[in-house]
């Protein structure tokens, strides 16, 4: 058991070790010259000032050199400063997280919730009513791309009719007022709460609940009801449109699982125990359904933070898809870096949580 | 007195345009505290008639006729189970009629542990509390010979061996001590020293129990050891029955013939074992005549022409055969 969390960690450190590697040497390899934005101000022909300015930041040093520098730098977790921003890379990727992390988190909160529901009531009976609809409306999903239906869904919902906002977080500003300590006092109340339930009653799903209820009720406490609402507003259709194609796929997942587990011997055993059918289709049937879930969203984890570029370019979202589309654009490698690296070590810590998650629900992943 | 009693029992099934005939007119009768065999090969329809006692096949696309299909429970009521709606089934299987099945190993479900799957027997049966519905499925590992009960009771599937995995269903099926315990194939997933413990047990827990016992099996080695009287199945029919002694001593079947002569003689040595020609006809394309003609060592004309009845040779023997006799072999 030990054997395998340490194989799972060292496999995930090395992974991590490549993309950090890659991260170093992709953007090196494109004919830009990574000093260019250095020298911002300073005119084409002052070429001893511009060597001034390479020799100092280490552009002129063996690449390897560099390397191994840049290796040092990400082990002290010092990602230096954005030319762009000017301003420590640090502060300018947690202004925007917060703000991907209200789109994400809610369209896969809504998807997983009505996903799991539509596809457990399509995938009871094959060829019935919402197992038809189902299918139908996956047809339509996979056919349309979202960002296109984001567009015409501004056009319509936020310029035709002008029910929603068609730009921003907020009607006025990025900032939002919160007040640290109260958010703090609330998420350890509900987190001690927790905590308190599992002791005495033994199920560890009250951990898994209290993390994020915890969460939703300090942001509650912490940030005024008028700045939630209006950030709720604008978030409405991006949010939506990522629901609508996101409850679709769950719900077919789910629906496909359910129906080839329904075919199992081990189902034909329970209803051979003259088990009600309620029985047979919630604790048989629907806990095996759900193991291929857990993959799955243990992998929409991973873009949580990193948001989605599209969407929030479409939305002029200030989140991190925003951020780094514009690092790109402005050549700003130190912040386009951190970025890239930081998706990669979500990524890497999403697998292996689900690798955990996975072990508790399915008991035979522990003999591998 | 018949605990179970089955009259012309039809089975189709729906596949795209096409209805399959998987079984076509069966009389089955299993007295009380009698051990009753179906024998026949993979795809004669000897499982789908347990199924359909059950009532466990999915309708559609299975569609079920009987002129009876008539159960005699504990208490000596009669239970027509062709009229009986699915919630009155619910409480007659595992309370009444149980089943175990082929391969221990897919029959068990793979998340929950071995005592969660036995409580819920108890618990929806006798309504029970958790703790003492694991009180009981612990005695009842224990019944069923399984060492360290309440350490297995916590484990999955996946930790214990065959042969104890098929001790968790006979114990599932028989923890109610049902009147009468359908056993599809229990040993064929099994190496050979399982089987025969697994054979004794059942046996054991019939006996004990004062259960029937209505034995699905390829195997004529089964047969001999569990069984009192015997259905031989063919291609959805009942081709012969008669005590086992009668059958597996004078077959008046060529197919029970032919079966009784693939069983390798352990002192001879041959080259090639024995076997019946060609496979069992698929369902959608059985022979006109008689279903065994093509396969036959004895067929004639009228055969391939027309489907014997089963003829009751008067002495408690049932023959679908124009010819019946041995004489007949001799040729």
């Amino acid at each position: 058991m030990k054997g395998y969390y340490l194989k799972k960690v060292l496999s995930s450190l090395f992974v991590l070790f490549i993309i950090i590697s890659l991260n170093f040497f992709l953007p090196r390899m494109i004919f830009s010259d990574p000093a260019q934005p250095y020298f911002a101000g300073v005119p084409e022909d002052a070429i001893a000032l511009r060597e001034q300015i390479r020799e100092a930041n280490g552009f002129n040093d063996p690449l390897i050199v560099q390397y191994f520098n840049y290796l040092g730098r990400i082990l002290t977790l010092d990602f230096g400063e954005s030319h762009y921003y000017k301003e420590s890379v640090w502060t300018v990727m947690f202004s925007r997280i917060p703000w991907s992390m209200v789109l994400t988190v809610s369209s896969l909160v809504f998807s997983i919730i009505f996903g799991i529901l539509f596809g457990a009531v399509a995938g009871k009976k094959r060829d019935h009513a919402p197992d038809k609809a189902l299918l139908a409306l996956s047809g339509v999903t996979t056919a349309i791309p979202s960002f296109w239906l984001a567009l015409v869904c501004v056009m319509l919902f936020a310029f035709t009719y002008k029910i929603f906002p068609y730009r921003g977080a907020m009607t006025a500003g990025y900032t939002l007022s919160m007040n640290g300590v109260a958010f703090l006092i609330a998420f350890a109340v509900c987190m001690a709460a927790a905590i308190t339930l599992k002791l005495v009653l033994k199920k560890s799903v009250f951990i898994f609940a209290g993390i994020p209820v915890s969460l939703a009720a300090g942001l509650l406490v912490s940030v005024p009801m008028a700045d939630i609402l209006d950030v709720a507003y604008h978030a409405a259709l991006p949010v939506m449109i990522a629901v609508f194609s996101g409850v679709i796929s769950y719900a077919l997942l789910v629906r496909n699982s359910m129906i080839a587990v329904t075919n199992e011997d081990y189902i034909l055993t329970a209803r051979a125990k003259g088990l009600p059918p309620r029985v047979v289709l919630y604790k048989h049937t629907f806990r095996n359904a759900l193991l291929p879930l857990i993959t799955n969203v243990g992998m929409s984890m991973a873009g949580l933070m990193g948001g989605s570029v599209l969407t929030e370019k479409i939305f002029s979202w200030p989140g991190m898809g925003q951020l780094l589309l514009d690092a790109c654009n402005n050549g700003d490698y130190m912040l386009s870096q951190a970025i890239l690296l930081l998706f990669a070590v979500i990524t890497v810590v999403c697998n292996f949580i689900t690798d955990l998650v996975y072990h508790k629900f399915d008991p035979r992943v522990k003999e591998v | 007195m018949n605990v179970l009693e089955i009259k012309n029992l039809k089975v189709l099934f729906r596949t795209g345009e096409h209805f399959v005939r998987a079984v076509e007119g069966v009389d089955i009768t299993v007295g009380e505290g009698e051990r009753v065999a179906i024998v026949g090969e993979s795809g004669c329809g000897k499982s789908v008639t347990s199924l359909a006692c059950m009532r466990l096949l999915n309708t559609p696309p299975a569609y079920i006729a009987a002129d009876a299909l008539r159960f005699t429970a504990k208490d000596g009521t009669v239970h027509d189970l062709m009229q009986k709606p699915e919630n009155e089934m619910l409480a007659l299987r595992a309370e009444e009629m149980a089943m175990i099945f082929q391969d221990p190993s897919t029959f068990l479900n793979p998340v929950m542990t071995i005592g969660e799957q036995l409580d819920e027997v108890f618990i929806y049966h006798m309504n029970m509390k958790p703790k003492q519905a694991r009180a009981r499925s612990i005695e009842m590992m224990k019944k069923v010979g399984i060492p360290d009960p309440a350490m297995r009771a916590q484990q999955y599937p996946h930790e214990l061996s065959g042969g104890l995995k098929q001790r968790i269903l006979i114990a599932m099926a028989t923890s109610c001590s049902p009147r009468l315990l359908i056993a599809d194939e229990p040993t064929t997933a099994l190496d050979v020293t399982i089987q025969a413990q697994i054979l004794g047990l059942i046996r054991e827990r019939c006996e004990k129990e004062r259960m029937s016992l209505l034995m699905i099996t390829h195997d004529l080695g089964v047969v001999r050891e569990m069984a009192e009287r015997v259905y031989v199945m063919y291609c959805g029919k009942i081709v012969e029955t008669g005590t086992v002694d009668e059958i597996l001593s004078a077959p008046k079947h060529p197919y029970t013939k032919a079966l009784i002569d693939t069983i390798p003689d352990m002192e001879e040595k041959v080259d090639r074992f024995v076997q019946i020609p060609h496979n069992v006809p698929h369902p959608m394309h059985k022979p006109e005549g008689c279903y065994f003609s093509n396969r036959c060592a004895y067929c004639t004309a009228l055969c391939r022409k027309k489907q014997p009845p089963l003829f009751d040779r008067g002495d408690g023997r049932l023959v679908r055969c124009y010819y019946q006799t041995e004489e007949l072999w001799e040729k």
